[in-house]
């Protein structure tokens, strides 16, 4: 497809609420310059600085679902590898079970990972220190039985080609089970905490081997990137990973960074164990003209907007309701682009599109907001509540925190057109 | 007016339905992946309504009715399904809600997890839900639902609405009510309500009668007997302004068991008397033995056994003749709780062999779990109490497959008893909670005062007075707050007991412990 398309069966496919962007992808629009000039060259360029360092940089990133952030990521490991850095991209979400995730797990799929990803490199990694590891999972962990098992298993699937080391395989199938919930998984899971410190120390030793080999064979160094943590949505679960278990998710001897839930960013204190700054990828700040015009130029970059909507003035209406996410501004394009008019986008359909996005966040606020949700409207700031209700608000989009120079907070547009609750909020 | 009559339906849905156009403009342009979610409470409309996609899409439908039989994810299912179906497919995905209430898998939950799967099919998903799945998923599931590229929201027309409630009860098996959590019972309520209030200007008629019956029905099942009684008195005006009797007859047996949970057996027997006439008069056999099983029972509760007997004889006869298996096994319950009564254990045993054995070949689970928690009355009087926590294990397991979560709850009572006869106090407290919180769950009122009655005595045997009173007292308010006769007879012997002038005893406790 050639962007920005002329027509609108194109630009449906063009805006997806669901997809971020692969690097390149000529959609992509740097919106840094209305996100308080943060962009992912902040997170490239400590990581460079700390590599000149004896340090290892250590970063939390967070964000508004559907602000663009994985979009983000993406762009930071390319430009990382573009600057000869190997990059291991970890997704959490595909690999574990965001709904009871620990530390363990999060060790445990870092392990895998990197071994993965460094026999798929052929970085072939001194074979003492896989068979250190692979010993203390079959003592310590999991059982010689279990290790032989996957061994058979492993032969009988071999591919031709590919050498995956054993360690590879049982990592994976360690990190499976726990991931799908096995009755083995509490087990496992109890292990790894009996033997924790040998079990880092082993994975360090390994992390540290890969960045000599790596820094031999011409790379500047290494870097992991655990993408996925900040859906966690239980705040017992991401506590319990973040908080009570900092140290250990920070003694991983690289440069590492985890994406992690805004509600836990707003409310927690995070600095003792994560040196730098949580970098927060705010909302587009949709209520200045800098940034309508940004929010403009993105769509502009995929779709022919003078040609396809009826009146250039609907898109902004468009973007005054998507509170600055650049999710419900796709979704309201791809609403309005169902018209039954014909080729263009006409006022009727941006009133659906606005109507229905109204609809939906109608269904998400209940009785119990109102008086968290008036406080907001009124003073526009930051909420740290003990009852983890701001963080509710948050993770639902009811409320979106923006930057410029502060944070602030304000609620999401499409809020103040719900009648019932815009009663509520001026009664008084 | 000249106009010809439409032959074709289909061409009218897009004018009935407008979201529907837009629905269909979407899938039209959606490449790959994309979710969509309709709203949709009616499957009659669902089906209408795909029908009219099917004859206009110009793209395949694959359809997924999901089934709680197939604990397979349903994302497996749907890729399964799509192994040969061309690119540009569109999968429709039915029925969600039938995997609601599934215990043991969070279906939702599960949509949130795996949708990357969903994401990874490349083609475009509608789900089409009730609103209240709906409302789970967006709020339950919030990063799949952000996936949403729609929502299409398609209502009926009021008369359909109330077409479909009345459909969905009459559809649900009798035991329904029992089934239901306090939510869903104040969600029944609600909804009935507004029907009513649609209806308030509309003429007496059998929905109307219907609808308060079954509003009738909740509250009873809440302990609500006022208003209970309330419905049922002005169903049976409507029933009879309409001479509706079956109606009527339905109604006047749904008083007597309210005045029989309030103690007020006179006006029970009145009731029953008057129904007996009316199903003499339809020539309603299967509903005349009811109707004696329920007398017997009045007569049961004022402690003659005699002629409780003599209507179970009738009541036996009556479904022996007319092949009412399920009635046969209920009146032999029945006459197995007088010899029980009166102490003879052998022959109320040998009668609750006879009853299991009629519930078990005609797989009729309900009355195969009232008969063994019977038999194990039996056990427990005789102090076998090992047999007797056999037989309520049994019986713990068939009220929760079966969902009767106030037998579930009258079970787990049941068998803190036997561990309390067994001076196991600790083992029969855990129960008893158990119990408490299914019943307070439910909104069974009665249930919960008979609970709590027993933990009363659990802190009593402990010499804890002063913890059993106040527990004792809840259940004194509860009973008497809602008339429940059996409850302030066991309260009233109890304070006799503890040396005290029955009743009144609870009344001074409570007006010094309100003062303190």
């Amino acid at each position: 497809m050639t962007y920005p398309v002329d027509n609108l069966d194109d630009a449906y496919n063009a805006c997806h609420p669901d997809k971020p962007l692969e690097v390149g992808d000529p959609r992509y629009l740097d919106l840094k310059n209305v996100r308080n000039k943060k962009s992912v060259s902040t997170l490239a360029q400590r990581i460079v600085r700390t590599s000149k360092t004896d340090d290892f940089c250590k970063q939390l990133v967070t964000g508004h679902t559907g602000c663009g952030k994985s979009t983000e990521l993406k762009r930071l490991q390319k430009q990382l590898e573009d600057d000869s850095y190997f990059v291991i991209y970890l997704d959490v979400e595909s690999s574990l079970d965001l709904g009871h995730i620990t530390y363990q797990d999060v060790l445990l799929n870092i392990a895998q990972g990197a071994v993965e990803a460094l026999a798929e490199a052929k970085v072939n990694l001194d074979s003492a220190l896989l068979d250190d590891l692979q010993l203390l999972l079959a003592e310590k962990i999991v059982s010689r039985e279990y290790v032989k098992e996957t061994k058979t298993s492993a032969s009988a699937n071999a591919e031709a080609g590919i050498d995956i080391p054993l360690i590879a395989k049982l990592l994976t199938k360690i990190t499976g089970e726990i991931r799908s919930g096995s009755s083995h998984r509490e087990q496992i899971r109890e292990k790894i905490k009996n033997v924790q410190q040998e079990f880092i120390a082993k994975l360090n030793d390994l992390l540290l081997a890969a960045r000599l080999k790596l820094q031999q064979q011409g790379h500047a160094d290494l870097v992991v990137i655990v993408d996925g943590l900040e859906k966690i949505k239980e705040s017992a679960t991401y506590n319990d990973l973040f908080i009570e278990h900092a140290e250990q998710l920070n003694e991983i001897n690289c440069h590492i960074l985890y994406t992690i839930p805004i509600a836990l960013a707003s409310t927690a204190n995070l600095g003792d164990f994560f040196a730098n700054d949580i970098f927060f990828v705010p909302m587009v700040k949709y209520q200045t003209n800098k940034g309508k015009q940004y929010l403009t130029d993105l769509v502009n970059k995929r779709i022919q907007v003078a040609k396809l909507f009826a009146d250039a003035a609907l898109l902004d209406r468009l973007i005054a309701m998507s509170g600055g996410s650049i999710r419900d501004l796709f979704r309201l394009i791809r609403s309005a682009s169902e018209t039954d008019d014909g080729d263009r986008i006409q006022e009727a359909d941006i009133q659906r599109a606005i109507s229905n996005l109204v609809k939906d966040y109608d269904r998400l606020v209940k009785e119990d907001d109102v008086a968290l949700l008036k406080e907001i409207a009124k003073d526009q700031r930051v909420i740290k509540d003990k009852d983890k209700h701001y963080e509710r608000l948050l993770s639902l989009r009811l409320v979106n925190e923006y930057e410029n120079g502060r944070h602030w907070a304000d609620l999401h547009p499409a809020l103040r057109k719900i009648d019932w609750l815009q009663a509520k909020l001026t009664d008084g | 007016m000249a106009s010809a009559v439409t032959e074709s339906p289909e061409t009218d849905n897009f004018a009935l339905y407008p979201e529907l156009k837009h629905l269909l403009r979407a899938l039209q342009m959606c490449q790959g992946f994309g979710l969509y979610f309709t709203r949709c409470n009616a499957v009659s409309l669902r089906n209408e309504l795909v029908a009219t996609l099917k004859a206009t899409l110009n793209k395949p439908i694959i359809e997924l009715a999901l089934n709680p039989e197939n604990d397979i994810f349903i994302d497996a299912q749907m890729t399964e399904l799509l192994a040969n179906a061309s690119d540009d497919a569109v999968v429709f995905i039915y029925d969600l809600e039938k995997l609601f209430y599934l215990k043991d898998r969070h279906v939702i939950q599960e949509l949130n997890w795996r949708r990357g799967f969903y994401g990874r099919s490349n083609h475009p998903i509608v789900f089409w839900l009730p609103e209240f799945v709906l409302t789970e998923i967006v709020n339950e599931a919030p990063d799949f639902a952000d996936w949403r590229s729609g929502l299409y929201e398609f209502n009926l027309s009021q008369s359909e609405r109330l077409d479909l409630m009345i459909s969905t009860w009459q559809s649900v098996n009798e035991n329904f009510v029992e089934q239901l959590s306090l939510s869903e019972k104040q969600r029944w309520i609600v909804n009935i309500q507004n029907l009513l209030a649609e209806l308030a200007d509309q003429e007496s008629s059998k929905v109307k009668d219907g609808l308060l019956d079954r509003l009738g029905q909740l509250y009873d099942s809440l302990g609500d007997y006022d208003q209970a009684l309330s419905c049922y008195q002005q169903a049976l005006q409507i029933s009879q302004d309409i001479g509706d009797r079956l109606g009527e007859g339905t109604t006047l047996n749904n008083l007597a068991l309210i005045a029989h949970a309030k103690g007020d057996y006179d006006s029970a027997l009145h009731y029953l008397t008057q129904t007996l006439e009316i199903d003499r008069e339809l020539g309603n056999k299967k509903d005349g033995c009811a109707t004696f099983n329920n007398i017997s029972l009045i007569h049961s509760a004022k402690g003659d056994y005699d002629t409780a007997l003599q209507y179970l004889t009738q009541a036996m006869q009556i479904s022996q003749d007319i092949g009412d298996k399920r009635g046969e096994g209920a009146t032999l319950n029945n006459i197995s709780q007088i010899y029980q009564a009166k102490g003879d254990f052998g022959t109320a045993l040998q009668y609750l062999k006879q009853s299991l054995k009629i519930c078990k070949d005609n797989g009729n689970k309900a009355g195969v779990s009232a008969t063994l928690n019977n038999i194990s009355q039996i056990y427990q009087a005789i102090g076998d109490y090992d047999i007797a926590l056999q037989y309520l294990k049994q019986t713990l397991q068939i009220t929760q497959d079966i969902g009767d979560k106030r037998g579930e709850g009258k079970t787990l009572n049941n068998i803190s008893q036997i561990h309390q006869a067994k001076g196991d106090y600790g083992t029969a407290l855990k129960y008893l909670m158990k119990a408490l919180k299914i019943m307070q769950d439910i909104g069974d009122k009665p249930g919960e005062c008979t609970t709590l009655f027993n933990i009363g005595y659990i802190h009593y045997q402990h010499n804890d007075l002063h913890q059993a009173q106040s527990i004792w007292l809840k259940s004194y308010h509860i009973a008497k707050q809602i008339g429940l006769a059996q409850g302030l007879q066991n309260l009233d012997k109890l304070a006799k007991n503890l040396g005290g002038e029955g009743l009144a005893y609870w009344e001074a406790l409570s007006s010094s412990s309100s003062k303190a």
